[in-house]
């Protein structure tokens, strides 16, 4: 190995680009590291089947009686905004399954990504595996 | 014989990614960082350089060129 790079694709960094016309409307809220509108939809729709209100920089869903409002915050990050205190276990636990599907969406648009790129490019792809931690490895032979 | 170059990426389950280039001796293996920028569409928030980095690389035509003046 000659040189090794650490990537954060742009799908996971944040960034501020809070849009001001989305204003705090409700009581209590939890910040997540999810950052694209349409990977949480995706992953709302697989997980919950769920109807959601409202697009961009603030939408809404409710899931098992919860009203969950998606916001953009000024980190660049989605956060949950909820109106009740005695639902913060059930959105608590609702959150930590929507992230956790999130990040395997997150890793598949990457790799398709990155695959769609290589191809464009012309580059062979050698041999792909899923590590036993989850990780794909992706080999592309640069000789051409 | 010539060295097989390649290059390796890892996505892991939060989406984190490292990119290397195998088989490329000396600066030019950086000639790589644009094309895995534009693949994974990302910024690189680190560089870590190996030994292979500081070797030089032996170029065959750079031979075969020194043979034919003999």
């Amino acid at each position: 190995m000659s040189v090794r790079y650490d990537i954060r694709p742009i799908i996971v960094l944040g960034e501020a680009n809070w849009n001001r016309s989305a204003e705090k409307q409700s009581a209590f809220t939890f910040p997540t590291n999810m950052k694209s509108e349409g990977l949480i939809r995706n992953t709302l729709t697989k997980l919950y089947q769920a109807k959601i209100n409202g697009k961009g920089n603030l939408f809404e869903t409710v899931i098992n009686d919860c009203q969950l409002v998606f916001q953009m915050s000024g980190s660049g990050f989605y956060e949950v905004n909820y109106f009740y205190s005695q639902e913060a276990g059930d959105v608590a636990a609702l959150i930590s399954d929507i992230e956790a599907e999130y990040k395997g969406m997150v890793q598949d648009y990457i790799y398709n990504t990155i695959k769609a790129k290589a191809a464009e490019k012309g580059l062979v792809l050698e041999q792909e595996a899923v590590q036993k931690n989850q990780s794909i490895v992706l080999t592309f032979n640069l000789n051409g | 014989m010539s060295t097989e170059r390649k290059l390796i990426i890892s996505i892991d389950k939060d989406g984190n990614v490292t990119a290397e280039i195998n088989g490329v001796k000396g600066p030019s293996c950086k000639d790589y960082t644009k094309l895995i920028e534009q693949l994974i569409e990302g910024k690189i928030i680190n560089e870590t350089l190996t030994s292979e980095y500081y070797e030089q690389e032996i170029k065959t035509d750079d031979r075969s060129h020194l043979s034919n003046n003999l």
